[in-house]
């Protein structure tokens, strides 16, 4: 990926969108967002007061929302630095103002916790040579762990030094948990924790202090800690004072971008989405069970404001159980443990099945959903889970894009090889590659009464995370990758989909599946 | 003292509903705009004192209203701050040098610190 020169040329919102960890990043962040914000006002009682109970819950599902979103921002962070390597811009910066700023901001995490920051500081502090964006976060997550792994006795002691006239040391102590001997020579690592930290019930992804080491040297500058077991840690960040010289010490590593082969970035975004979803899905599983108990009004009444607020969090939740399935779904397919076992089945109670579970959302939304099948249907090849997925994602995006009193028709006819050749000549959008099958195929059509989509966005349906123009101001839920996925599976069938649509007039989904 | 009132250029309705709702109890009047081209209208008719403004957003970006509101004589000297879920050191870096006054993670904070930033310009 070719560096970004700040302030140069802007990029178009296409370009920010354009890569895969931006984008999962920003689909986690939004609804985490919107998430934080209903239980902000929830909690500050400007709703109404909650009862105990009710107080309870919602400030348990807003310590795991907290847990979401330094994951995704370690995540987010430790990935950029594998991608691109550590783009600094460093400069004079102020850090004595720095260390006081993150202080400030985060008394109230601080007095949460039962902790005392002390900060002690020299009668004139130089400034240092650093990026004040990446160290930030650096001082932020290390005196964050101090608190965290404090455990009883929360005095935490911030100091700034110059050592020689060289560095500005800045060390962060605790009296708390400590590190264990034996671990201590992989506290840098990507994804350390310590086994005492684990006991601790305090969650984190181990990802701070790999990328604090890697900023930090890349800076000029070191890191270092002591620390005994049940003693307490101290870390020491040696920050360069001057613009490193060359060849001075320590060797500062350059600060340009790592050339990443393609195989090896595909295996770090596997790895990304791989933890993302792993390390998500528990407090998501739990947020949602505490949800619906406010929901149900098992645990006290709500009034309407607050009743819609818990809603809009439970959606948000929701929203984000589903991107991470999804996420799930695209690591396993793009590792090629997407496992897809075809059988010679019969297609049609699988269509019944997915268009009887849709009926009662049809039914609410007043969308007419109707199946028609031939009297009499060859078996094709297909792995009946996965297909009833696919087929699940199209009828799902119909009734997405289909307004009250529309119709949505599910058919399923049988054509020969031939015939769908030619129909890559009559239509544009379909480029069939699966058309040499000697028994023929079976197309599976959803045809809906819906918005279209426009000719520009015909182009990119089924790129990950795609979503149509007029979907973004709707409040349409989906992650983008449902299409994308859909594809996937039907093309590890040896089949093929293809769709037809115009603004404003309706769409039509095919899915080819080879006749066995 | 006439109340100040902020211009929000976003796109996402509940973060809208949620933001306006705390500013008008923290006794701010509250202007909204769900698209970057009608926010910088708004923003150049109602020269509002301060204006949150997102990244993604339909049609124009931030990135390119920011620039529009800071090149304009009419808009040049509003206090921008971006609220926005990109905020990787490139993007923050990026609004900076385009004249945003601060640069805020939807995600990152809560409502009271995004009240308490505004308080600051």
């Amino acid at each position: 990926m070719p560096k970004q020169k700040i302030g140069q040329s802007l990029p178009a919102t296409s370009d920010i969108k354009s890569d895969f960890i931006t984008i999962a990043s920003h689909q986690l962040r939004t609804p985490i967002a919107g998430i934080r914000w209903s239980l902000d006002t929830l909690l500050d009682g400007k709703a109404d007061k909650l009862s105990t109970k009710q107080y309870e819950l919602v400030t348990a599902a807003y310590a795991s929302n907290n847990f979401l979103v330094k994951a995704v921002n370690d995540l987010l962070r430790a990935a950029r630095l594998e991608e691109r390597g550590v783009s600094l811009t460093p400069r004079p910066t102020d850090l004595k103002a720095l260390v006081t700023d993150v202080i400030k901001r985060n008394r109230t995490f601080i007095a949460a916790n039962n902790c005392a920051v002390t900060l002690q500081l020299p009668p004139r502090v130089p400034k240092a040579y650093v990026d004040p964006l990446h160290v930030k976060p650096i001082i932020e997550g290390i005196i964050d762990n101090a608190i965290k792994y404090s455990r009883g006795d929360g005095r935490i002691k911030v100091s700034l030094r110059t050592a020689g006239n060289r560095y500005l040391v800045i060390a962060i102590s605790d009296r708390g948990i400590g590190i264990p001997a034996d671990q201590q020579r992989s506290v840098f690592s990507r994804f350390f924790r310590g086994r005492n930290a684990m006991k601790t019930q305090t969650e984190g992804l181990g990802l701070d202090l790999y990328i604090a080491k890697r900023v930090i040297e890349a800076s000029g500058g070191k890191i270092t800690f002591r620390s005994a077991e049940r003693n307490g840690s101290t870390f020491y960040l040696s920050l360069p004072l001057q613009k490193p010289v060359a060849g001075g010490s320590p060797p500062a590593a350059p600060p340009v971008a790592r050339a990443v082969a393609t195989g090896d970035a595909l295996k770090q975004e596997q790895e990304f989405v791989n933890i993302t979803v792993h390390e998500l899905k528990a407090p998501l599983g739990a947020t949602k069970w505490s949800l619906e108990m406010l929901k149900n009004q098992t645990v006290g009444p709500l009034n309407r404001q607050q009743f819609e607020l818990i809603d809009h969090v439970y959606r948000g939740n929701e929203r984000l159980l589903m991107l991470v399935k999804d996420l799930l779904d695209l690591a396993k397919l793009h590792s090629g443990r997407f496992d897809v076992s075809p059988k010679p089945i019969s297609i049609e109670p699988i269509i019944r099945d997915v268009v009887t579970s849709f009926q009662p959302e049809a039914a609410k939304k007043e969308i007419t959903l109707t199946v028609s099948l031939p009297a009499s249907l060859p078996r094709v090849g297909i792995d009946s889970i996965r297909i009833a997925q696919a087929i699940t994602n199209i009828v799902s995006n119909a009734m997405k894009y289909t307004p009250a009193r529309g119709t949505i028709t599910v058919t399923v006819e049988r054509r020969t090889g031939r015939a769908l050749a030619a129909q890559n000549r009559r239509i544009p959008t379909a480029a069939l590659a699966h058309t040499k099958n000697q028994h023929g195929y079976l197309v599976v059509s959803v045809t809906d009464t819906g918005i279209g989509i426009s000719k520009a966005e015909q182009q990119k349906l089924f790129t990950r995370f795609f979503r149509g123009k007029g979907v973004l101001k709707s409040n349409t839920e989906g992650t983008g990758l449902g299409l994308y996925i859909t594809k996937t599976i039907v093309e590890l069938h040896g089949g093929d989909i293809w769709f037809t649509s115009r603004p404003g007039g309706g769409s039509a989904f095919f899915v080819s599946l080879p006749v066995v | 003292m006439a109340k100040r009132t902020i211009l929000i250029i976003e796109d996402d309705q509940s973060l809208v509903t949620l933001l306006s709702r705390a500013l008008e109890a923290n006794h701010f009047t509250v202007s909204l705009a769900l698209d970057a081209e009608s926010g910088f209208k708004k923003a150049k008719r109602r020269r509002p004192s301060l204006i949150i403004l997102d990244v993604m957003l339909p049609g124009m970006d931030g990135f390119r209203c920011l620039q529009q509101l800071k090149q304009d004589p009419a808009t040049k000297r509003i206090p921008v701050i971006i609220l926005s879920n990109l905020g990787q050191s490139d993007e923050v870096r990026q609004a900076l040098a385009l004249g945003a006054a601060d640069y805020l993670v939807k995600a990152d904070c809560t409502i009271g610190q995004v009240i308490d930033t505004i308080k600051q310009y």
